[in-house]
């Protein structure tokens, strides 16, 4: 059965206490160490809410995903869901979670999305009325059933129907907690609003949520808890308040730059970078460079200064500078180190 | 948890929507067992004439065998692409991950699914030449047909093992590598369908005798010689070809549930 709970771990509807696990390359005889994928990572969400695992691209998301929904076996380090040992009670956990891990792929292309639904609720343990039931609550849930997805071949949905329906699939067995992987990667603002709009509503009718993302912005919009995960670790966890409360001591600026030239940026970023002042850039349009600074209070004045100083040598043009709110990405970049996992 | 009775209901609607979906590839499954018949009659005629096969194959009725032995052989071909392709076909898909989170051992849903899926093809392919045999021999051919698939349904189930043990190992090896395509031509090399395994060299004939195809062209070779063919024979086929089931659905349960382990040890893709 089920661990002995603590008060504290009472409410926890996902709990993983470092969890390492280590990735493996070549073939049978000549196996040898190839990534530390985690390193003792640990979070715990609570039930009814939704907790994102928010990292760059290779930070161990999909890893963490798969070993909580019992798809994998950690090297070390223990997870329960619902009180359950992913490892040791599996079949328990599977009863309780909806997963997803890919938008895009996951179905039988050649079959049509009530097909499918009815061949996995099937497995799922669905059967007669109840199953054509759940089938058409959850195509009306995530909104297929008017965009014509029940009687759409998988291979001819567009990737938003495809999402939506994953996430049908997540909802078949009404489960007490949703795992999902990367909802809304590829999709359009549209149809990414409104899986993030039904995830919440899930929530609020009691389910617990568990979603990874790479994408701050929704990190910030959709989630109760967040937890950044860097290289296989937890390195801040909290709601997205508290978590931009750890660089309160810090503001944001934002400068434009007119450039062609981006070595001279790049001199640029690294001649302003020190100890205490983080420097990120990125292109807005052919030409166009958007510098993002994190500067301690007080210095404000003393960096703007220095960034017209130090562009003007470069011969770069400045176009417009503005001091912002902190938002989830500046505790990210401060957190990670400019490594914000937009490229790669 | 989930039930037997769901898993195979389950995999029974895939495959009949699958077929419905796609209608050429239906019409070729259908015809498939007839293209069977002419490479065995292209095999037979390199020993002379109709009655010379007869007389090699030891069959009474030539146009019977032909037919019944080219439905085994296309079922038996089944059986061990649908059986072994089940996992790597759903690797291909990316179902996979959502095939093995339903809440059984892995093993329970592979073998149920492939059975069943199994069966489904073996009937559809002895099916599919019955009217050619009915016709061309009469309505009491089509009997001894009925018969030929009795035996294939039991010699599913000792191919079954062998196709668990190579849908896992093309699994195991997550290369895109298709061990399965290599086991198909072994089988039916062995199987005597073609011509007697007696013209084998030594080791083969030998090899033969643990591949459970062969016992079902015995059975096929009994149906076209004898309308009640001879209790003891029959007997001697049954007891050969439990006996291969048990063997090899021991060796290939247990080296499912391996790598099932392995599976999870390594991550479901
Ligand atoms: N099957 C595998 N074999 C070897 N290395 C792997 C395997 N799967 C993942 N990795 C590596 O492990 C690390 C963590 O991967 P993981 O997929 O968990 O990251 P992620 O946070 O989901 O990244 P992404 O944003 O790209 O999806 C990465 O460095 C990745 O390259
Ligand atoms: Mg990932």
């Amino acid at each position: 059965m089920g661990k002995v709970y603590t008060v504290a771990e009472a409410d926890a509807a996902i709990v993983a206490e470092s969890l390492e696990k280590t990735y493996y390359k070549g073939s049978f005889p000549r196996r040898t160490p190839a990534v530390k994928a985690l390193r003792g990572l640990s979070f715990k969400v609570r039930r009814g809410e939704v907790y994102g695992l928010l990292g760059p691209n290779g930070a161990g998301k999909t890893t963490t995903v798969k070993i909580i929904s019992t798809l994998m076996v950690p090297d070390s380090g223990e997870a329960y869901v619902s009180g359950y040992n992913v490892v040791s009670e599996f079949a328990e956990v599977r009863k309780r979670i909806g997963v997803m891990l890919s938008v895009e792929r996951g179905f039988f292309w050649k079959l049509t999305g009530r097909e499918n639904l009815r061949y996995f609720g099937l497995l799922y343990g669905l059967s007669g009325r109840e199953l054509e039931e759940r089938i058409d609550s959850s195509l009306e849930t995530v909104g297929l059933r008017e965009l014509g997805g029940g009687s759409k071949f998988f291979e001819d949905m567009s990737l938003g129907m495809r999402a939506r329906l994953g996430l049908a699939r997540v909802l078949l067995r009404d489960p007490e907690i949703m795992i999902l992987d990367e909802p809304t990667l590829g999709l359009d603002p549209h149809s990414a609003r409104h899986i993030r709009r039904l995830l919440r509503l899930e929530a609020r009718n009691g389910k617990t949520v568990l979603v990874t993302t790479h994408n701050m912005f929704e990190a910030e919009i959709l989630c109760d808890r967040v937890g950044i995960i860097r290289s296989g670790r937890v390195i801040a966890e909290g709601t997205p308040g508290e978590l931009k409360g750890l660089v309160s001591r810090s503001t944001p600026i934002t400068v434009l730059l007119k450039t062609f030239d981006e070595p001279s940026l790049q001199e640029l970023v690294a001649r302003l970078s020190r100890d205490d002042v983080r420097v990120d850039y990125e292109r807005v349009e052919p030409g166009k460079w958007r510098l993002s600074l994190l500067v301690p209070r007080g210095l404000e004045d003393e960096v703007l200064a220095e960034v017209y100083v130090k562009a003007r040598a470069l011969s770069l043009k400045v176009l417009e500078t503005r001091v912002r709110e902190v938002t989830l990405e500046d505790v990210f970049i401060a957190l990670t180190g400019g490594d914000t996992g937009k490229v790669g | 948890m989930t039930s037997i009775r769901n898993i195979m209901s389950a995999e029974i609607r895939a495959q009949f929507y699958w077929l419905k979906n796609n209608k050429v590839m239906m019409v070729m499954t259908l015809l498939w067992p007839y293209l069977m018949v002419f490479i065995m009659i292209s095999f037979g005629s390199a020993f002379g004439s109709l009655e010379e096969f007869k007389e090699k194959m030891g069959v009474a009725s030539p146009i019977l065998y032909l037919f019944a032995g080219s439905a085994v052989a296309t079922a038996s071909i089944s059986v061990i692409d649908n059986a072994a392709g089940v996992a790597t076909w759903h690797r291909w898909l990316g179902t996979l991950p959502y095939v093995l989170l339903v809440p059984r051992r892995f093993v329970t849903y592979l073998l149920v699914s492939s059975l069943v899926t199994s069966l489904v093809q073996v009937t559809f392919n002895l099916a599919s030449i019955a009217p050619a045999v009915v016709v061309l021999e009469g309505a009491s051919a089509g009997f001894q047909l009925l018969l030929v698939l009795g035996f294939m349904f039991i010699g599913t189930l000792p191919l079954l093992g062998i196709a668990l043990l190579g849908g896992i190992a093309s699994l195991l090896a997550s290369e895109e590598s298709d061990i399965i395509n290599f086991l198909n031509p072994l089988i039916l090399l062995l199987s005597g369908v073609f011509y007697p395994v007696k013209i084998l060299p030594w080791i083969l004939e030998q090899a033969s005798y643990y591949i459970p195809t062969k016992y079902v062209v015995d059975a096929a070779k009994l149906a076209a010689t004898y309308t009640y063919p001879p209790g003891s024979t029959v007997i001697i086929i049954l007891y050969a070809l439990v006996l291969l089931a048990v063997l090899y659905n021991v060796i290939g349960v247990s080296s499912t549930i391996y790598a099932e382990r392995e599976l999870r040890r390594r991550g479901v893709r």
